[in-house]
């Protein structure tokens, strides 16, 4: 019980330990470490910035690589197919000798 | 130069003007930062993170609470932040903290000396600060806000922005909070 009673007590006065507290002194160079960290965070997202546009460019070029390829490759086909079409008709052609009846007329 | 002057300068990049806004504050902010963080170095390092927070995003201070009370909140979010991210990095790394049932730190050693206490009451306030670090946040704010800064109940209310009664009941949870953890220690 006196023990419980000196712990309350103790617990009372430590709560009032900080009522009087005096402000703690700031280091004198804080503007100069907060002006340092603002033009090192400026300088960062420069980088960033730059190193954005880089891979931005880069994929852009990727794109157009693609694309430029994707276009020669179907004017590739397509110039393809006809040749085969053209050659369809003309042994079509040959077969029922379709040229001879034509000078014919 | 009134608040309204002191952002618009801020803001046009007049670094005279960022000078006596942190010339103003900092003692605020890093005694703030002191009460939560406990640690003088880490006091210092999130002081300087609040004012590079307040200079990069005054642009976007509109004038529904007063300049103080607005860095009085970085101030408090960031120390908040500060100690979660300090948490999960000691989640991951050697265990040197007794835990209760709820993972709540029970017991940290009581070794903070706060520079603006006098003498006789060092070891006293420790073992506060050590109690005060078990606080739910809230109460925690609350309270430091209180007794560190002096700050009326009414000045916490626009800084947690909560209602007077609200922060009233912080108070008065936290001061039982704390008694009852001090009653336990003294007894153990």
């Amino acid at each position: 019980m006196k023990n419980l009673k000196n712990a309350e007590k103790l617990a009372e006065e430590a709560l009032k330990s900080i009522d009087n507290i005096q402000p703690a002194e700031v280091n004198d160079f804080i503007f100069t470490r907060i002006q340092n960290r603002i033009e090192n965070n400026a300088k960062g997202y420069e980088r960033v910035k730059l190193k954005s546009m880089h891979r931005l460019a880069a994929a852009l070029l990727i794109i157009i690589a693609i694309n430029i390829i994707s276009v020669k490759y179907l004017v590739n086909k397509n110039t393809g197919n006809n040749d085969r079409q053209t050659s369809g008709i003309d042994a079509f052609s040959n077969d029922y000798n379709l040229q001879e009846n034509l000078n014919n007329y | 130069m009134n608040d309204q002057e002191l952002i618009i300068a801020i803001t046009a990049g007049d670094q005279k003007a960022f000078r006596l806004l942190v010339d103003t504050y900092k003692k605020s902010v890093y005694n703030t930062l002191l009460g939560f963080l406990q640690n003088i170095e880490n006091a210092e390092e999130v002081t300087q993170d609040v004012f590079v927070k307040v200079y990069e995003t005054i642009g976007s201070f509109k004038n529904e609470s007063k300049l103080s009370t607005w860095i009085y909140r970085i101030s408090v979010n960031q120390a908040l932040d500060f100690i979660r991210k300090t948490k999960r990095k000691k989640r991951f790394g050697i265990i040197t903290y007794l835990f209760g049932n709820d993972n709540e730190v029970l017991h940290q050693p009581a070794n903070f000396e706060h520079p603006g206490i006098v003498l006789e009451n060092k070891e006293k306030a420790a073992i506060l600060f050590s109690a005060v670090n078990s606080l739910p946040d809230k109460q925690k704010t609350a309270f430091l806000l209180q007794k560190i800064e002096q700050c009326s109940q009414q000045k916490i209310a626009e800084i947690m922005q909560l209602n007077e009664g609200a922060v009233e009941s912080l108070l008065s949870r936290a001061k039982t909070n704390l008694k009852k953890q001090l009653i336990n220690y003294y007894s153990a």
